[in-house]
Order: structure tokens, then C-alpha cells, then sequence
């Protein structure tokens, strides 16, 4: 009985060791204060790669940002860009709207945008993850997910 | 009818229903399987916000409306085609593309012409045909030669095509073109295209 306990406590440490080694070590820790990933799960499998941001001489603000999915599956996220004015406040515009994507397994995400308007000084990308039945982003009457 | 025959009548009668609904749910076409349900085979809401934001988008981005010396354009409503077996009115389009340019400060929409000659506001004209009414403090009638005209243009198409798939399924594809004309030189500026597809029962209509 002890030996078959201590097979079955060895077998389970090898199978969670096993594991653990196929996943690769991603760098999910995230510096740019531009960018909000909202479930803290997505820092073992969605890694954020760069933020490149301009201002044009119209006046606008263009910005590119780039993420990959380390994980063996693909995955499903919402994302969209707040733009911000001089004093902090979030302008509302159809430019910020969220946009659900795919991303698949060991793919890259590429999120690009422009500002709506010249007052534009600031921006921030929020990430979150969905759900299956995410009934609350579609439901544009809901507080949180109304853009315009 | 027994009670074995009565349970296998039921569960046929809920596999029917189960299936029947499953099949005749419209879905957009290439969407994230969160995102993949559509309310309805004809354009609705959000068919015009995303077609409206992508083109939004490009505008901005392709620098269309960017001036050098300073002024802003002015830009009128050109002919919106509604080529759809829907009756769509298209400023539900167009509407959401006038508030993100003026948002942008970059141009004026011009309400005083538009297509077919007439203004967008009547109250233009009407508050002019006050001139030399005692009534009214003439000074503050706007005067001769005050209007601007407007040097771009928006036109658009809105476009339906309807096939059936090799699954015996209905798939609609929308197309929502649009054009920025300058109507000093009479070239296009900026030109958008952003297409809706859906896929749904045959048994389903769009109108």
C-alpha cells in the first residue's frame, strides 16, 4: 500500500513537472503604463510585445501596439483604445469601440488606431479576455460596454 | 399511446426544436465564435457601427481631410444609394461618419446644399426670407453672400448580394462603399469599402 501511494505521489509530480516544462516562459510583465490587460490570467499565455505611438502634424495620434499568444490554444480576446484629452477625460468616440479578436496559438495580435480628434494628448488599450457567452459587450446599453 | 411511446415523441419533438433553432440562427461570417451570432439576416445597428468606425478609421488615418494652410474643408452630402431589398434610411451611416468628422475639428459639414440642391436645414433659407421684416432686428439676418460652398463631397452605395451556399444556406454580403470627392479638381480623395457577410437558414428573409 505504501509503495502504491509513493508511485501514484511520483507519478503526479513527474505529470505536473511535465507540464510546467512545455510551457515556455514568457516576459508578461507589462511597463507601459499605456497598456491594461483586466484578467490577471492572461499573463501566463498573452505577452505584450511593443507600443509605438505619434502624433501627426494634423494633429492626431496614431498608435500601433503588438501581442503574442504563447499558449498551445487559441484564444479569444476584446480589446479597445480610450483616448484621453489634456485633462485625463476620456473622450467618447466610435473609434472606441471593442473589438473582439482570435488570436491563435503562437500568433501575433496587432492592434492599430487613431485618435478621433486634434485634443487627443493621451491613450490607453484595455485587454480583457471573453467569455463564450459574452452577452454583456454585446448589450451596448450596458454602462461599461457603451462607447458612443 | 403508451408511456415509452409518449417520452420518444417528446424527445423528438425537442430534438426538432433544438436543431431547428440551431440552424436557422444568423451568424456573421468569419467573426470570433464570441462574436459570431447576428440578430438578424438585414442590416441592423451594428452592421452601421462597425461599417461607420472602420471608415471613420480610414479617413483619419489616410490623412484625406489634413490641410496645410491651416483652414478646414467643407464638405457636403453627396447621393447615398440604398441598392439593398431593405428600406434603409442611410443617414443611419451616414450620421455617425458626420459626427466623427466634426469631432475630428479637421472639416465643417455643409448644410446649406447638399444633393439634389436642397439644404439639410431648411431654417437656413427661411430665417433669410425674413430680410425687411419690421418684426425682426435686421442685423441679426445674415447677410448677402454669407454661405460657403462646400469644395468636397460625400457620396456613397450601400449594396446586397444574396446567394445560396453549397450547404442549401442563405449567405447575404453587404457592402458599404463610400467616396470623398474634391469638386474643385473632380477627383476622389478617399474611398472606402467595408463588407458584412451572413450566413443563415434559406428559410430566412432580410427584410
Amino acid at each position: 500500500m505504501k509503495l502504491i501511494k509513493s508511485l501514484l505521489a511520483l507519478g503526479l509530480i513527474m505529470f505536473f513537472t511535465g507540464c510546467t516544462q512545455n510551457q515556455p516562459s514568457i516576459n508578461s510583465k507589462i511597463t507601459d503604463p499605456h497598456i491594461i490587460m483586466e484578467n490577471g490570467s492572461m499573463d501566463g499565455w498573452l505577452e505584450f510585445q511593443t507600443v509605438n505611438y505619434l502624433t501627426r502634424e494634423d494633429g492626431l495620434m496614431e498608435v500601433e501596439a503588438r501581442f503574442r499568444n504563447y499558449s498551445s490554444f487559441d484564444k479569444t480576446v476584446a480589446y479597445k483604445i480610450n483616448w484621453m484629452d489634456k485633462n485625463n477625460f476620456i473622450e467618447k468616440s466610435i473609434l472606441s469601440k471593442w473589438v473582439v479578436v482570435e488570436i491563435q496559438s503562437q500568433r501575433g495580435l496587432t492592434i492599430h488606431g487613431i485618435s478621433p480628434s486634434n485634443r487627443i494628448k493621451d491613450f490607453q488599450i484595455l485587454i480583457q479576455e471573453t467569455s463564450t457567452n459574452d452577452d454583456l459587450r454585446k448589450n451596448s446599453y450596458h454602462k461599461e460596454y457603451t462607447n458612443n | 399511446m403508451n408511456i415509452k411511446q409518449k417520452l420518444t415523441l417528446a424527445v423528438i419533438t425537442a430534438s426538432v426544436l433544438l436543431f431547428s433553432g440551431c440552424t436557422s440562427q444568423p451568424q456573421y461570417l468569419g467573426a470570433p465564435s464570441a462574436q459570431k451570432a447576428s440578430l438578424t439576416m438585414g442590416i441592423d445597428r451594428k452592421d452601421f457601427e462597425k461599417a461607420a468606425k472602420l471608415a471613420v478609421e480610414s479617413l483619419l488615418r489616410g490623412g484625406a481631410l489634413t490641410r496645410q494652410d491651416g483652414t478646414k474643408n467643407k464638405i457636403m452630402m453627396g447621393r447615398m444609394i440604398n441598392d439593398t431589398t431593405q428600406r434603409i434610411d442611410t443617414d443611419m451611416l451616414i450620421k455617425k461618419i458626420r459626427i466623427a468628422i466634426l469631432n475630428s475639428r479637421q472639416a465643417y459639414i455643409i448644410n446649406s446644399m447638399s444633393y439634389g440642391g436642397k439644404s439639410t436645414d431648411s431654417m437656413i433659407f427661411e430665417t433669410r426670407k425674413l430680410k425687411n421684416n419690421k418684426e425682426f432686428r435686421q442685423s441679426t439676418i445674415a447677410k448677402t453672400g454669407q454661405l460657403d460652398v462646400a469644395n468636397m463631397s460625400l457620396s456613397g452605395k450601400i449594396l446586397q448580394r444574396t446567394a445560396r451556399t453549397a450547404d442549401d444556406k442563405q449567405l447575404v454580403e453587404y457592402w458599404f462603399q463610400l467616396t470623398l470627392t474634391d469638386l474643385i479638381g473632380g477627383y476622389s480623395v478617399w474611398e472606402s469599402e467595408e463588407i458584412v457577410e451572413k450566413i443563415g437558414s434559406n428559410d430566412t428573409v432580410t427584410w
